[in-house]
């Protein structure tokens, strides 16, 4: 059983707040950092770690992203996701490769994210062609962007770097990551789709970021959920298999990470887990 | 001088003088350039956690040109700058940002696109979902769409947090 958790308050004071059930919600790297972190004589590979799987099986969302430029999108009038398709979400093997995308449609950015992406991308020159380059660009971005669905792999993981700490000299996290074979082969076909989407609209100045490096890196998998001890952290309805007071309800639990954003089934699953607890509240512990 | 530090005067004047040839001035689009002085304010007061690596550039711009830019001819100004644009890499890549940033959220420029110089939901907005169109209290705001409502005849009162 869990006695609590200490912390480091704002004066940098080690403090301890007891309690009779401890819930973790860090996400996908904060709460195995937090478990191994945790390790103690009687678990001495980290807190709820009997299976080895605390930080292991990190999976992420890539995004395959195809934008162009077409017709005046009135892109500054509403968000720029408007529609998605589940086309290529399910598995089709003569597509090689499992699993799929959801592909989510955007319609172009605000005046600063387009500057500066379309002057990374060499669209818009420095100097005198600058603001009519600009203005052809601004408020004509369509763009497609295939949420691919990551799936677990072990050596994808979350451990505590050597050397690495914070200013409490706590272990930082140190993340190992790669993009897996079945990955690529959906994010080829993800930018192959979106190719010919833009080409169909008769787009131009079409652009590839694949994957793109400021989003989809949602923290997911690293303290699995499921009904076997050995292959999974938490049981089914989020309690630790080692520890029968200690509760997780963030994106660790994912067991795939399916091709969507997923903060609404992280909130579903934090909601799951709270009314099993309630229901379940005279032997929370058994 | 620590890496987060303010930018020496002659790193300022470099950085003005980039900016302006990055962007420049355009009556035809009836525009500022990005050497403007609250542009250039700005910039200075956002710099923050990225002043180191806006140094570094500015170093790298000095390296090029052999000398500041303010005792170059414009030839040799606009010669420098794109030898840094060409060379390319974190510092450049940030210093052009924090222009670039800038300058687009600037009113007079926000304007000159066709744009309203506001944040994408004012303070307090109401949203007619009934009649399909937004307004302000003050009455400024104009009709925008005819957006469908699936709530019925409801209004809805957005409120920034702390407001």
């Amino acid at each position: 059983m869990a006695a609590g958790a200490a912390y480091y308050d704002a004066d940098g004071v080690e403090q301890f707040q007891a309690a009779h059930v401890v819930v973790l919600a860090c996400n996908g790297v904060g709460t195995p950092r937090l478990l191994l972190n945790s390790a103690s004589g009687r678990f001495p590979n980290g807190l709820a770690n009997s299976s080895g799987l605390v930080g292991r099986n990190l999976m992420f969302h890539p995004y395959a992203q195809v934008y162009g430029f077409d017709e005046p999108t009135d892109s500054n009038r509403a968000p720029p996701t408007c529609l998605w398709s589940k086309e290529f979400y399910e598995t089709d093997l003569s597509r090689g490769f499992v699993r799929g995308y959801t592909f989510q449609f955007g319609r172009g950015v605000g005046p600063v994210a387009e500057a500066v992406a379309s002057e990374a991308k060499g669209l818009i020159p420095w100097g005198a062609g600058h603001h009519a380059a600009f203005r052809r660009l601004s408020g004509h971005r369509l763009g497609l962007s295939a949420i691919c669905e990551d799936l677990p792999e072990e050596h994808n993981r979350v451990t505590l770097d050597p050397v690495l700490k914070d200013s409490h000299g706590i272990p930082a996290p140190r993340i190992d990551y790669k993009i897996g074979e079945n990955m690529a082969r959906m994010m080829e076909h993800g930018v192959a789709r979106g190719n010919e989407v833009l080409a169909a609209a008769e787009a131009t100045d079409i652009c590839v970021n694949s994957p793109i490096l400021y989003g989809g890196w949602h923290l997911l998998g690293t303290a699995r959920m499921g009904a076997d001890p050995a292959r999974s952290v938490v049981n089914e309805w989020g309690r630790s298999h080692d520890v029968k007071n200690l509760f997780i309800v963030d994106g660790s639990l994912f067991v795939t990470s399916g091709g969507v954003n997923p903060t609404s089934t992280i909130q579903a699953l934090a909601l799951y887990i709270a009314d099993q607890m309630k229901q379940r509240l005279v032997n929370l512990f058994d | 001088m620590p890496p987060d530090g303010p930018l020496t005067p002659a790193q300022s004047e470099d950085l003005r003088i980039l900016a302006g040839i990055m962007i420049p001035a355009s009556t035809e689009f009836d525009v500022p350039g990005a050497d403007d002085p609250a542009i250039q304010a700005d910039i200075v007061a956002t710099l923050g956690r990225d002043t180191g690596l806006v140094r570094e550039a500015l170093d790298q711009l000095a390296r090029l040109a052999g000398l500041a830019l303010a005792g170059l001819d414009p030839a040799r100004r606009e010669a420098a700058a794109m030898a840094l644009r060409a060379k390319g890499g974190a510092a450049v890549a940030t210093l052009t940002r924090v222009v670039l940033q800038c300058y687009y959220r600037d009113d007079r420029v926000v304007r000159s696109l066709g744009l309203e110089p506001r944040p994408p939901i004012r303070r307090v907005m109401y949203w007619r979902m009934a009649t399909g169109h937004c307004s302000t209290p003050s009455g400024r705001g104009r009709p925008r769409g005819a957006a469908r409502s699936l709530l019925g005849y409801s209004t809805i009162r957005l409120t920034q947090a702390g407001r």
